[in-house]
């Protein structure tokens, strides 16, 4: 149960953020994100949008496993917008892209619907698995802080605006020895939570 | 990321400053934005009645005080913020050019630049979003907008978010509406350092004379106590310096007074001739009001008229240095039957002699209520209480009951049913 409650984990490091964003906790993440699943990112392409002619980037990922929603094919493609063609680069404050070949939980607000960052929460939403030197994957934050638990008891108000890590995200502090959640835990107290508050 | 933008954060990561860039910066340390703000319900002013052209000006101009950058703006036709015209500009809009918002996105501030040298920059308000503008601390859903758009524009200048010191620049949206040393510090890598923040204008005061009230106003423009200490500080409240000289020595009362329906949260510091602190208060008088009494040699004094709060509070008040103070301030006594005599109160700047009656309000039976009895003429004596010009609260500092002094403060509180009544309720009372 306490595993349930509160868990471990690591991330990779990002660039910057998303602009003003309000803060989300884990209930929340949990609740609205559409789609949650652990997947790898396969390629990436940045385009130009024929309206407004601005820039997205557009990020293909190779499902692994859907933790909640439903896909019908193991592909997803996800548009972000910004991106860089050429020299040319629109630079949305705070964005994180996900970077080639990441493997990382990623909580999709509504993939049906094109926004800004699909991720809920932006960088919120967005956890990346790395493998330590022991061969285990590790859970990151997507601004590069090891994520040490989850508490789903932590709660935001209205007014709380986007520290880029979600409420309840438990992260090491500097100096601290403790090992970051593996990739199974994390997904195990994701589940976990889903089957109590689906 | 791209080299370049990698080897300016390594630059500025040998430094091991706090704050975090971006990567690229303007060519020049000035930019014009040209927008004219309305949002989509086509209103071009805030609930509190303040434009949203204005509050963007504010936020645009936190930043030209503080540092070596110029914003400008040019108002009066909006463009679209998501055409890539070279024109900065910043808007409302339901979606970001055709992407949603999402559920928790506020603002978006996006930036084009070639070869690490911005080009364009636009920032978004999420129109579906409640905004207002208010300097206060935030609660519920309301944002402030003045507050975001500086934080936008901060992005603009190629800040990153910080996280590690208080700053504007910090991910979260705070009580913090102003650039701290840490941005500022940031601003003055790309673009050079910026003019001392502690300006000459923050070491003038104003001369206060003695057993007169002073109105005054502590506003955005005010100096802040982190110009004035420099270094020890991250308040951002407002300060209004005055200074006063005492002829003799002896016991001085000295108050500060909210003025407005919701008053400031009074503080009042009390500094001698070098500026060092002799004595500072915050609640001692009615209310939020600020009340000391000191016994002080002849001499220079400086008064500093603050808030309590370390966020920016503005709003009307009044200050006074009585000397003499409370011995020889004229008196207020309950009588029998809790009827209230004041031998002096000041109204408009006139001293009158009151009664007050009380008044048993049947819709509120335990409820202390006053009505306005006879009134005369006042002697011109440091008043015993005073009725604020905005609220017609009264301060009544203090009331002797029965050789035991209370600061009273009533409450104007008119009532429909008894038009022909002036009532006041009693709203705090707290013993000396």
């Amino acid at each position: 149960m306490l595993r349930g409650l509160l868990l471990c984990f690591l991330l990779l490091p990002g660039l910057v953020q998303a602009t003003t964003i309000r803060a989300v906790d884990m209930d929340q993440l949990l609740k609205h994100s559409q789609l949650i699943f652990i997947g790898q990112v396969r390629g990436r392409e940045v385009l130009t949008d024929p309206s407004s002619e601005r820039l997205f980037t557009r990020v293909h990922f190779a499902v692994q496993e859907v933790l909640k929603g439903a896909l019908t094919t193991p592909e997803l493609t996800l548009d972000f917008l910004g991106g860089q063609q050429g020299d040319r680069v629109e630079q949305v404050a705070e964005m994180v892209y996900p970077y080639d070949q990441e493997v990382g939980v990623y909580f999709v607000e509504a993939p049906e619907q094109r926004l800004v960052n699909p991720f809920y929460g932006w960088t919120q939403g967005h956890f990346v698995s790395v493998q330590d030197a022991d061969g285990i994957n590790r859970i990151r934050t997507a601004t590069g802080q090891w994520v040490t638990g989850l508490d789903f008891t932590s709660t935001v108000t209205a007014s709380q605006v986007s520290r880029d890590i979600a409420e309840g995200v438990q992260v090491r502090a500097i100096g601290q020895s403790r090992p970051a959640m593996t990739l199974f835990d994390f997904k195990q107290a994701i589940q976990e939570y889903l089957e109590i508050r689906p | 990321m791209n080299r370049g933008w990698l080897s300016i954060l390594l630059m500025f990561s040998a430094t091991a400053p706090a704050f975090e860039l971006m990567g690229p910066r303007w060519p020049e340390a000035e930019l014009t934005f040209q927008f004219d703000l309305v949002n989509i319900r086509g209103q071009s002013r805030a609930a509190s009645g303040q434009r949203w052209n204005d509050a963007f000006i504010e936020a645009m101009m936190r930043w030209n005080r503080a540092s070596a950058f110029t914003f400008n703006a040019a108002t009066g036709r909006g463009f679209d913020p998501c055409r890539r015209d070279d024109i900065n500009t910043a808007g409302f809009r339901r979606d970001d050019c055709g992407f949603g918002f999402g559920r928790n996105t506020l603002a978006i501030t996006s930036n084009v630049f070639i070869r690490n040298v911005y080009q364009e920059s636009d920032i978004v308000f999420n129109d579906n979003e409640p905004w207002d503008v208010f300097d206060s601390r935030l609660s519920g859903e309301v944002v402030d907008f003045t507050r975001v758009a500086a934080h936008e524009l901060g992005h603009t200048l190629g800040l990153d978010h910080e996280t590690r010191r208080p700053a504007l620049m910090q991910p979260i949206v705070s009580n913090t509406t102003l650039p701290l040393a840490d941005d500022l510090n940031g601003v003055a890598a790309l673009y050079g350092a910026a003019p001392q923040p502690q300006s000459d204008s923050c070491q003038q005061s104003i001369e206060l004379a003695l057993n007169v009230w002073q109105t005054g106003r502590l506003e955005a423009e005010d100096c802040r106590r982190f110009d004035l200490d420099i270094g020890q500080s991250q308040d951002e409240s407002a300060v209004d310096q005055y200074r006063f000289t005492l002829p003799t020595g002896g016991r001085v009362v000295i108050q500060m007074q909210g003025l407005a329906l919701e008053p400031l949260d009074a503080f009042l510091e009390l500094r001698d001739d070098a500026r060092q602190v002799l004595s500072s208060d915050d609640d001692s008088g009615a209310g939020l009001d600020a009340m000391m009494v000191a016994d002080l040699a002849a001499g220079d004094y400086f008064l500093w008229a603050n808030t309590a709060l370390a966020s920016l509070e503005t709003g009307e008040y009044r200050v006074q240095v009585a000397i003499g103070g409370i011995d020889q301030a004229a008196s207020v006594r309950l009588l029998p039957g809790n009827e209230v005599q004041i031998d002096s109160v000041e109204f408009s700047g006139q001293r009158y002699s009151v009664r007050l009656h009380p008044f048993n309000h049947p819709d509120f039976p335990d409820t202390l209520f006053w009505t306005l009895g006879e009134v005369r003429g006042g002697a011109p004596v440091v008043p015993g209480a005073t009725v604020l010009p905005e609220s017609n609260h009264i301060i009544l500092h203090p009331v002797d009951v029965n050789g035991q002094l209370i600061d009273v403060g009533l409450r104007w509180s008119p009532d429909a049913n008894f038009p022909e009544l002036w009532l006041w309720r009693l709203n705090s009372a707290e013993f000396r």
